[in-house]
């Protein structure tokens, strides 16, 4: 091809196709991990089965044994829910606009944010409704503008604690409230705005997904508000 | 003997482990690591029931489903797969799976959909 005839992607478009590539490549990773835990589960639970069928016959590391299963099994089951919400993650930039609940979003995310608060002492929890509450958003966007928030917020709660993230379904339009357990939070929040560069970013993203946001008082606490669509100015990209 | 079940899975290790907590239970299992190795044992007759893994090399899951059904429309199929989404199981069971399970799967939740699937085939035999 003619060198000055090629076309040149936009920056843009280039960054589309990178996110759609790490998409792709990830969903094909928790695939692959899925199978890998599937394994595991059988083989342990093997083992279990064939302990059981032992019983009465002494074997003097019975409890250790089967207390080794007990955790594996745990941890299996721990493997499959990070999994599988990182797939559905992954999935996330499928599409740049989608109808998504956002009891699903907030559930997803607080299970891949949890290791970032716990690193800062805070626990991570959310108190999702009973009744999907449906955006279109870019699910990906939205997520990526919570797990900033909860980043520069668990940085901020420098006693540890708990961070909540409650869906408020009966707000019209629907929302997320953020409870700080442990700190005050108008001094989390205040610090949350000076302190970090991360915060513009969070605003920004905030902006382009129609999110707007509110300091609840008093006490300190902050409220997210979503918009059921995206307003006409906005464009997917 | 149980019934003879098979599994159809490209990874070894899970189809084998399987097989055997099927067999201390009690079933006759077999495994196949392909479709065509499963179409195989389906045509000799030695499946009944058979746990059919989706994403495979070659022939996939749902064209294992679909020619087992319009050969042997008798066999009961149940789909364990990784992959899995509402559509997939939408469509899995629109083209004659029995059942739509997501990996892992606790072996009670397999047995009980095997259980079901045996009490059809008693029924439909009589």
């Amino acid at each position: 091809m003619d060198a000055d005839k090629k076309e040149i992607l936009p920056e843009i478009e280039v960054k589309a196709n990178e996110l759609a590539f790490f998409g792709k490549i990830a969903a094909g990773v928790t695939h692959e991990l899925k199978n890998v835990l599937a394994i595991i589960k059988e083989s342990n639970g093997l083992m279990a089965d064939l302990l059981g069928m032992l019983k009465e016959t002494p074997f003097v590391y019975r409890e250790k044994f089967l207390r080794s299963i007990g955790r594996i099994e745990e941890q299996v089951r721990r493997g499959t829910e990070i999994t599988s919400r990182f797939n559905g993650f992954a999935h996330g930039v499928d599409h740049p606009l989608a109808s998504v609940d956002l009891n699903v979003i907030v559930a997803q995310t607080i299970l891949l944010a949890a290791r970032f608060a716990r690193l800062q002492n805070v626990e991570l929890k959310g108190a999702v409704c009973d009744r999907p509450v449906m955006l279109i958003v870019n699910p990906f966007r939205v997520q990526m503008a919570l797990t900033m928030a909860i980043e520069v917020f668990t940085a901020c709660m420098s006693g540890g604690g708990s961070l909540l993230l409650q869906v408020r379904e009966d707000l019209d339009p629907p929302g997320l409230d953020f409870y700080f357990d442990g700190e005050f939070g108008e001094k989390v929040i205040k610090e949350a705005v000076t302190e970090f560069s991360e915060w513009r970013e969070f605003e920004e993203l905030a902006s382009m997904q129609d999110m707007r946001y509110e300091w609840l008082a008093p006490g300190g606490g902050f409220s997210l508000f979503f918009a059921r669509t995206l307003s006409p100015k906005q464009t997917p990209s | 003997m149980g019934v003879d079940i098979l599994i159809v899975d490209d990874e070894v290790e899970f189809a084998e482990a399987f097989a055997e907590r099927l067999r201390l239970r009690g079933f006759t299992a077999h495994t196949a690591n392909s479709g065509e190795e499963a179409l195989r044992i389906v045509d000799e007759g030695s499946a009944k029931i058979m746990v059919l893994d989706l994403k495979m090399p070659g022939m996939d899951g749902l064209e294992v489903l679909r020619r087992v059904k319009k050969t042997h429309p008798e066999v009961q199929v149940i789909i364990l797969s990784g992959h899995g989404s509402e559509m997939d199981e939408a469509y899995g069971r629109s083209i004659g799976a029995f059942a739509y399970m997501r990996k892992p799967a606790d072996i009670g939740d397999i047995l009980e959909a095997v259980k079901k699937a045996e009490k059809l085939l008693t029924n439909l035999a009589s």
